[in-house]
């Protein structure tokens, strides 16, 4: 990694910069009182994979009750075609950042809820969890959502975005 | 695995000299001793003066309960995730904690950025804290290091934070950051630098 900065830059810069030092970082690190007690879970791989699979099942629900095909998603959605085929379908994918947002804006689903589900973070809402794994139980990988699926689609959903709201 | 990136000038406040500051990648066992033994101890006895978060803003003491050690073991384990240490004088001056997120700026909404989670200086090292504060450019130090960091990623510069309520004004002016807007879910000012922005925080 290059530094993009030089000794002489920061000289400059220092002769004239205020008389503080800069801190950055949220109150949940800093305040007790304000930190939420989340009921949160250290995951391993194994719950990596079952999240992964539930992803995969909630992406290819949403965009089949949307009529698409994968190459309409990924054009509307920016996405590659490739990367959402591996996030349907292949739980040991590690989905880029970019590819859950844009999922995330597409469908308005809660961002935080996809990346939790998505394993790129170390730590899982235990609820949220849970109900991914039952939801992903659930389903079938059939080209059409049947009225079932549909349902419980939506219920999952309403649940992401109710958490996200809490 | 630590790794040096480079050495920059410090300056030292009471003689007004430079002094040599190394800048590493990754903290290791001397920084997480640094930390317990000599930040924390003074973090907490600064901050039990005052009775409330909020107040401790006066002290600049408001970071006493981040637990720097398990923050930068767990961000080993995670994509995206890195840490980063100013050494001077066989010390540990700041540490900063980052991961990639998205811009809420319309300029680069959704774009991949850095997320500057976490940023200190030494306890010694603050106006306020101290009455003769010993080191000053470790807070630049880190946020230039964070802007190398999201050149190297691909971001083109672009990186973001959240303020403590005694920074809001050097994010604003010394920093050339954007003020985004208040974020009420975690009380704080919300703060982007775009490429542009960078481009001239690094600039001669």
């Amino acid at each position: 990694m290059k530094l993009l900065f030089t000794n002489d830059w920061l000289r400059r810069r220092l002769a004239s910069d205020p008389d503080e030092e800069p801190t950055a970082g949220g109150p949940s690190d800093g305040n007790p009182a304000s930190a939420p007690a989340e009921n949160v879970a250290v995951m391993g791989e194994r719950n990596v994979v079952q999240l992964r699979i539930a992803l995969g099942v909630l992406v290819r629900q949403l965009r089949l009750k949307e009529g698409l095909s994968i190459a309409e998603l990924s054009t509307r959605a920016q996405i590659s075609e490739e990367e959402l085929r591996q996030v349907e379908h292949n739980p040991s994918y590690t989905a880029r950042p970019r590819l859950i947002f844009q999922l995330s804006e597409y469908f308005h689903v809660p961002l935080a809820k996809l990346s939790q589900m998505s394993g790129s973070t170390h730590a899982v809402n235990r609820e949220l969890y849970n109900t991914a794994v039952k939801y992903a139980a659930h389903a079938d990988d059939m080209s059409t959502l049947t009225q079932d699926e549909r349902r419980a689609l939506d219920a999952f959903v309403a649940i992401l975005a109710e958490r996200a709201k809490g | 695995m630590k790794e040096l990136i480079g050495e920059r000038v410090l300056i030292e406040r009471a003689s007004g000299t430079e002094v040599p500051a190394q800048i590493f990648r990754t903290l290791d066992q001397k920084n997480f001793e640094d930390f317990r033994n000599r930040w924390h101890p003074l973090l907490k006895a600064r901050r039990a003066e005052v009775s409330s978060w909020e107040s401790a803003a006066d002290l600049n003491a408001q970071d006493s309960h981040w637990e720097w050690v398990e923050k930068a073991l767990e961000a080993e384990r995670m994509m995206g995730r890195d840490t980063f240490a100013v050494e001077c004088a066989g010390e540990t001056q700041g540490l900063m904690l980052v991961d990639v997120g998205f811009g809420r700026l319309a300029v680069q909404r959704g774009l991949e950025l850095i997320y500057v989670e976490l940023l200190a200086t030494a306890p010694w090292n603050r106006p306020k804290f101290v009455d003769a504060p010993i080191y000053k450019g470790v807070g630049r130090v880190l946020i230039g290091t964070a802007i190398s960091l999201s050149v190297e990623l691909g971001f083109n510069g672009r990186i973001a934070l959240h303020s403590l309520r005694q920074s809001e004004s050097w994010y604003r002016t010394a920093g050339g950051f954007t003020d985004v807007e208040f974020d009420a879910d975690k009380r704080m000012r919300y703060f982007e630098m775009t490429e542009a922005d960078a481009a001239t925080f690094v600039s001669d």
